[in-house]
């Protein structure tokens, strides 16, 4: 079951080269294999869904990716660069932005601060002799942005409060707002619909769909919601016990009999 | 023989002591998910108490140990579990740390005072455990090695230990379940275990450990010191890291190999690399080795960096309260615009001109410690690190700048920024390997490092001049104290400052974001680890700077007896910062001050032991699992918040009068206040007024005070019979007067129980007082302070009964009150007893150093009367109600509604320090 199976390969950009490229990924984790060279291409402006049963190594392989995990084989290029070897701040800086699972907020800080310490960190202007000359206020540019961004995401009621009083949903936004700000050319999402109701979910997609449309970069999405996959992504990986076994365009993955056997239960 | 085995040999008995309190240390790491530096806190108690009753009081051996071993080790450690950490099961490794270091601290005073006494006790034959056995040999010989019995003894009763935790956690329920506590103490009550019963088995065990390595250690050495206990546990710290804190075995091996490779360094020094065995250089670096064994082994052992294991459920936690200042209204920010310059002019004013010289120097003393303490500030309170080696970075920058100054006539102001520097090398130097560690690694590693540098570094002769010490001069233009003190306040102010931009920087938002969330900062680009090395080394720089200033006051530098910057008391120090508030400047400047006036407080003006300041400080420590803000910053925000809430309090009492009569339970608070001020007031500008006008220190008169005081003394009792009785028609709980009358009655006993051991208050002004003075002022106390624990806990029973969730008052406000009045009564006492004595407080000081007695005085008064207004406060909202309550009149109109109390929560930031 090693062979990709369904249609051929990396969509239909054709000449455009990916993004995104994860060649022969493999990690194990004393003695358990948990990804066995997991291959990945995601165009620009690509919307790229990977799906999975629990334990079949999403979370893993997202790790790869962002470099909290050292893969044991394999290379993670960016835009033809390879990032295998860099911490996750430098990737973060080349232009991969990501959310969590579990909500991950500066506790302490309101939304606009969020906003405001994000476009901080990817202009990299921050000094310390500038801190003690007092100039290290947000200038009317960084503002902007961050007011922007709260518009974007409808966070005007909530920008100057503390985002522990926050709903989850609610966080989420701050999260993908956060990330946003980073002006990524991929977007890493870890379940966001995780712990959110239907209607939450449904909203927080349209927000990322129009979002993509305006700004167009690519999504890797890791998500269990079918529903959200497939309303929101055009090709699907699918991985199981730390092998790939389908990939494709979204509703011809979703109509395959392994995949099906594999994760939907059959149906 | 070969020379290995003469190592060997006369190594492993000291190793075997080692590894015994490494096993301890590794065994309550495993048990209790805290890193008990307070171990050889513990094992001193039970070794302390031992001895005493052997060679002190000739009680037999059997007993002495029966005692010190079963009962006093377990019942310590139960109460450690109880009283601290049964709150801190889910606490996080910071406050767990911060509550040790406080025993660390505390517990080997409190043993010296209660005990031992302040000198060593000698330990002689008799205490030998040994003979108890019936060996009456001092030892046998291996090899033509001579092997005390004592350290044999010690070797086996350590490996039986070690066998018998093995089987415990290995093949015993309670040891899987000591482990999993550890772990989650929450998940583990998921599963259906009484995770307390479990976690007070695992304190008494490990207590237990204590308090046989205590009494062994005590047998072996020749006397009984606290410092003998400290650094062996210092030390062992590097074989318990070799046992990554986990594994009890590989403890034992690193403990046995550590005291072999102690035994073997000076022969390796002098066989490999030629250095003489009695060279200065391998005097000072025996000692060190285990630190340098434990640096080393926590920088460059990979495995070790194991991140502290996060508590599944800890996202139940509340998050941590805001800054103080965000809670500030708009009028209260003007108010303190205002209010500050005007408070430091005065401050600056009164020190160049009526404050004493002796005055001037020790607040110009705190304000170098405030320096110094600024550097805990940043990396504790921003970085989120612990590190114990600031009083070392201070004393590279003291050194470094009277050195130069010294030998190479370098100026000193020169001097300071060179050491500055150099101190900020040291710093990022030794943050480049370790800051990766991050943690309680990263504390053990500062502990590691401060140690070394003062064994090997600051003793070298070249540095030092061995005991005679270094002279440090001052600026030309700071020769005298009052424009030395004008000197270091520029200092502090410009560093203060510094620190205060670095937080509201870009630096400071960065760190805010990673205490948030360490992963989320990484995914926007944040480099943690550069940051923390940045800020490591400025903290070092300004402990630099303090520590040039902290030698310039007593002009000299000094290492050994009674050295200006010993490793120890750096521990004292970050324990101070933190329990006070490492987050704010406000905090760095109250922790040096109140370590100098507390110091004077107690041990020059109330004449208790030395010692009892550092017992006051750890024990303080305790609250730092409630309020990791800090106290200074906890009682700030609170009392903004109060002033917020009394507000809106007064408005929504003037429109419900509007429209009824107002209930009989609310009585303005300046009602309440300004009677209990006066009389201590009036008192107050009397004898202040009487000492201008005779230009010397007016006495207290015992007959004098009590005519001002009484009269309010009379009206509190009053007020609490009163609000009681109000209370208790709101829906409190009766017998408010018999509590009352209960509380004056123990308070006579307990002042008859003094009397009788001669501790009298003659309120008449003549000696012998008699026995019915003390009645009459314990009658006194004794209700008050009673009824300042009941009139809360009435509120908050209406309160709650009322369905509140947000309750203007709770039983735990009546604490500090209460606690006024014991220390009140208390300075009543010595004041009372002293004018007739001519030894108490006021009594005899001559002028300008009875201010700070004045002030110490005025400023309890005054958050007494703070205490006394928040109760009034809290029983007017219990009367007219909460906001958004709905009260039906009887002419039907609902209850008006003003200013919401939720006003009063973040206004934007902005507000001076």
């Amino acid at each position: 079951m090693s062979a990709p199976s369904v249609t051929e390969q990396p969509g239909s950009a054709g000449p455009r080269p990916p993004i995104l490229e994860a060649r022969a990924i493999s990690k194990r984790f004393a003695g358990i294999t948990a990804l066995s060279d997991v291959d990945m291409q995601v165009a620009p402006g690509e919307l790229v869904g990977l799906i999975g049963p629990n334990g079949a190594g999403k979370t893993t392989f997202f790790n790869c990716l962002l470099g909290m995990l050292r893969p044991e084989g394999g290379t993670v290029t960016l835009e033809g660069r390879d990032i295998t070897g860099l911490p996750v701040y430098k990737r973060a800086r080349l232009g991969i932005g990501r959310t969590f699972q579990r909500l991950e907020l500066f506790s302490g800080m309101t939304v606009r601060e969020h906003f405001l310490v994000t476009e901080r960190a990817r202009r990299g202007t921050g000094r310390l002799w500038k801190d003690l000359l007092n100039l290290a206020k947000p200038t009317a540019e960084e503002q902007d942005l961050a007011e922007n961004m709260i518009e974007l995401t409808g966070l005007q009621a909530e920008a100057d409060k503390a985002v522990e009083s926050l709903s989850l949903g609610r966080g989420r936004l701050v999260e993908l707002g956060r990330a946003l700000m980073t002006q990524p050319k991929l977007l890493l999402l870890d379940e966001p619909s995780s712990g959110l109701d239907v209607r939450e979910t449904a909203g927080l997609a349209d927000k990322l769909a129009a979002v993509q449309a305006e700004r167009e970069f690519a999504v890797l999405l890791v998500e269990h919601d079918v529903e959200m996959v497939s309303s929101l992504v055009t090709r699907l990986y699918v991985l199981d016990f730390g092998e790939l076994i389908a990939s494709g365009p979204t509703a011809a993955v979703l109509g395959d009999e392994q995949v099906r056997r594999a994760y939907l239960g059959d149906m | 023989m070969s020379q290995f085995t003469t190592w060997l040999i006369e190594g492993i008995p000291f190793g075997c002591i080692y590894a015994l309190i490494a096993v301890g240390l590794v065994l309550t790491y495993k048990t209790t998910g805290v890193f008990n530096f307070a171990f050889a806190a513990q094992a001193f108690l039970s070794g302390a108490v031992y001895v005493e009753m052997v060679e002190v009081h000739g009680d037999p051996r059997w007993i002495g140990l029966l005692v010190a071993v079963l009962v006093v080790a377990p019942v310590f450690g139960l109460l450690m579990d109880r009283a601290l950490f049964r709150y801190l099961r889910t606490a996080s490794w910071e406050v767990k740390l911060v509550t040790v270091l406080g025993i660390f601290v505390a517990l080997p005073q409190l043993v010296m005072l209660f005990i031992s006494g302040q000198q060593p006790i000698p330990v002689t034959a008799i205490s030998s455990v040994p003979r108890m056995l019936g060996i009456s040999a001092p030892g046998f010989y291996i090899a033509s090695h001579f092997v005390s019995w004592d350290f044999a003894m010690t070797a086996i009763i350590t490996v039986a230990i070690v066998l018998g935790l093995g089987f415990i956690f290995r093949y015993t329920a309670i040891g899987l379940q000591m482990r999993a506590v550890v772990e989650s103490p929450r998940m583990v009550e998921l599963a259906g275990v009484n995770s307390e019963r479990v976690s007070a088995a695992a304190w008494m065990l490990s207590s237990l450990l204590a308090g046989i390595a205590g009494v062994l250690l005590a047998t072996l050495a020749e006397t009984l010191d606290a410092n003998t206990y400290i650094l062996l546990l210092v030390v062992t710290i590097a074989a318990a890291a070799v046992g990554r804190l986990q594994s009890l075995p590989v403890t034992l091996l690193a403990g046995i190999g550590l005291g072999v490779a102690e035994r073997a360094l000076p022969d390796i020094l002098h066989d490999w690399l030629g250095l003489s065995v009695s060279g200065e250089l391998a005097k000072d670096v025996r000692p060190s080795l285990p630190f340098l064994v434990l640096f080393l082994i926590l920088v460059l052992v990979r495995s070790i960096r194991k991140r502290e294991s996060a508590d599944p459920l800890a996202g139940v936690d509340p998050p941590r309260p805001a800054m103080a200042h965000t809670y500030k209204t708009p009028e209260i920010e003007r108010l303190t615009k205002f209010a500050f310059p005007v408070f430091v002019a005065g401050f600056i004013v009164a020190m160049l001109t009526i404050v004493s010289g002796l005055w001037v120097l020790r607040l110009t003393d705190g304000l170098t410690l405030a320096v110094i303490f600024l550097s805990i500030t940043i990396i504790t309170g921003f970085a989120g690190q612990i590190s114990l080696a600031q009083a070392t970075f201070a004393g590279i920058g003291g050194f470094t700048a009277a050195d130069l100054a010294v030998d190479h006539g370098i100026p000193i102001l020169l001097g300071v920024v060179i050491g500055a520097l150099v101190a900020a090398a040291a710093g990022s130097l030794f943050a480049l390997p370790a800051l990766r560690l991050g943690g309680i690694y990263l504390t053990l590693a500062t502990l590691a490092f401060g140690l070394m540098v003062e064994n090997v570094v600051f003793n070298r002769p070249e540095i030092s001049n061995g005991n005679v010490g270094v002279h440090m001069p001052r600026p030309s233009f700071a020769q005298t104290d009052r424009t030395f003190f004008l000197f270091v306040f520029g200092v502090f102010a410009v560093v203060g400052f510094a620190v205060i931009l670095i937080r509201k920087g870009t630096t400071g938002r960065f760190l805010t974001a990673i205490r948030g969330s360490e992963a989320a900062a990484a995914s926007i680009g944040i480099n943690a680890t550069v940051l923390r090395i940045t800020l490591f080394a400025v903290a070092s720089a300004v402990a630099g700077i303090g520590g040039a200033l902290f030698a310039m006051v007593a002009q000299d530098i000094r290492v050994g007896q009674g050295a200006t910057f010993p490793t120890i008391i750096g521990i004292a120090w970050v324990v101070l910062v933190v329990t006070l508030g490492s987050r704010t400047v406000d905090g760095a400047v109250n922790a040096g001050i109140s370590f100098v006036v507390v110091q004077w407080l107690l041990e020059d003006a109330l004449h208790l032991e030395p010692g009892i300041f550092l017992i006051l400080f750890g024990l303080g420590a305790i609250t730092y699992a409630r309020h990791p803000e800090g106290i200074v910053e906890y009682n700030t925000r609170k009392s903004i918040v109060q002033m917020g809430r009394a507000r809106a309090l007064s408005a929504r009492a003037k429109a419900y009068a509007a429209a009824q009569r107002l209930p009989d339970a609310y009585t303005r608070v300046a009602k309440v206040v300004v009677p209990c001020a006066a009389g201590p007031g009036l008192y107050l500008a009397y004898l202040l007024g009487r000492s201008l006008i005779e230009d010397s220190w007016a006495k207290v008169h015992t007959v004098t005070l009590l005519c001002f005081i009484v009269p309010s003394v009379l009206f509190l009792l009053a007020w609490m019979l009163r609000s009681d009785g109000q209370l208790r028609r709101l829906g409190g709980a009766p017998r408010g007067p018999l509590v009352m009358l209960g509380g004056a009655a123990g308070g006579a006993g307990i002042g008859v129980l003094l009397h009788s051991f001669g501790h009298t208050i003659p309120l008449c002004g003549d000696l012998p007082g008699s026995v019915l003075d003390d009645v009459i002022v314990g009658l006194a106390a004794g209700a008050a302070l009673t009824m300042f624990l009941w009139l809360p806990a009435q509120a908050e029973r209406v309160g709650r009964a009322k369905g509140w969730l947000d309750l203007p008052l709770r039983t735990r406000d009546g604490v500090v009150p209460a606690v006024i009045v014991v220390i009140g009564t208390y300075l009543f006492s010595r004041m009372t007893a002293g004018s007739a004595h001519g030894i108490g407080l006021v009594g005899q000081a001559t002028p300008p150093s009875g201010w700070p007695v004045v002030f110490v005085t005025f400023a309890l008064t005054v958050t007494w009367l703070q205490a006394i207004a928040s109760i009034q406060g809290g029983i007017n909202e219990v009367a007219i109600g909460q906001e958004g309550e709905v009260r039906a009149t009887a002419a039907g109109l609902a209850d008006p509604a003003p200013a919401p109390v939720e006003a009063f929560v973040p206004a934007p930031a902005g507000g001076s320090e």
